[in-house]
């Protein structure tokens, strides 16, 4: 797993993406929520490929800060970076933009795990 | 405008973990447990909803901050939960206590301000980026 290892995903707010739909406030603005998804999902994808067969990452931690508001209609963009290794604990930093400026940054922690043996183990919380 | 918002207000929120919830739905190589963007904004809902009644017709408050950790996995089928307490009040600028719950124990925390906006002039402004 090397550092610097990146990726970008990109969408379009629609309004099922905004404060107003997910509730997390009145606001017809691209949700904060929404945004942090968008931001794990480029730093999941970033390292996906260099994993084993049957291994997977889960976020462990987010710090988050969305410094502008996104209009419905405009595109909007996460770009992850792999900036440390350690054993199985992976840290990136995220950028998010839309087309106007930068809208949010996030240092976020992500954990190697082993898809079949994490998932016996919640299931256990189930019973 | 002054806001009658004062630290000690809470919110609490129970939610069941359904598929769509999870990292899977997100990802086919995600895992099937109740995801992170999925806690993330339960925990940002409970805190608007702690100071949403409070709040002047026409206003409402927007996400800035979330610094949140997520301590362990949700299964489908479990019911999780968040519990929002605002903690300081500095004019505009709200901070919330988060934690989150399922059936087992203590799943997640995180620390989440929040900004009071004048919905439709932050709308507005934000549409003049298109």
């Amino acid at each position: 797993m090397d550092i610097g290892l990146s990726a970008k995903v990109e969408k379009t707010v629609e309004y099922k993406d905004t404060a107003k739909a997910v509730a997390s406030g009145l606001a017809e603005v691209f949700a904060t929520p929404c945004m942090i998804a968008l931001m794990e999902n480029a730093a999941y994808l970033a390292v996906q490929d260099e994993l084993s067969e049957g291994q997977s990452t889960v976020g462990i931690s987010i710090d988050v800060k969305h410094m502008a508001a996104t209009p419905m209609g405009m595109k909007v963009w996460a770009q992850a970076k792999l900036v440390e290794v350690d054993r199985k604990k992976l840290t990136f930093e995220i950028e998010a933009h839309d087309e106007a400026e930068l809208v949010g940054t996030a240092v976020h922690e992500r954990f190697i795990i082993d898809e079949e043996k994490f998932i016996a183990k919640v299931n256990e919380k189930a019973k | 405008m002054e806001f009658d918002l004062k630290p000690g207000l809470k919110a609490r929120l129970v939610k069941t973990a359904k598929y769509e919830d999870t990292a899977n739905a997100l990802d086919a190589g995600l895992p099937e447990v109740f995801s992170t963007p999925s806690l993330i904004a339960l925990m940002e809902v409970t805190s608007f909803k702690a100071v949403e009644p409070h709040l002047p017709e026409g206003y409402s408050a927007v996400g800035t901050i979330v610094d949140m950790r997520h301590l362990s996995a949700t299964p489908v089928g479990a019911e999780v939960w968040a519990e929002a307490e605002l903690v300081a009040v500095d004019r505009k600028k709200l901070t919330f206590d988060v934690k989150a719950y399922d059936e087992a124990g203590l799943v997640g925390t995180a620390v989440h301000e929040r900004f009071i906006v004048e919905k439709n002039k932050f709308e507005d402004k934000t549409k003049e980026k298109i």
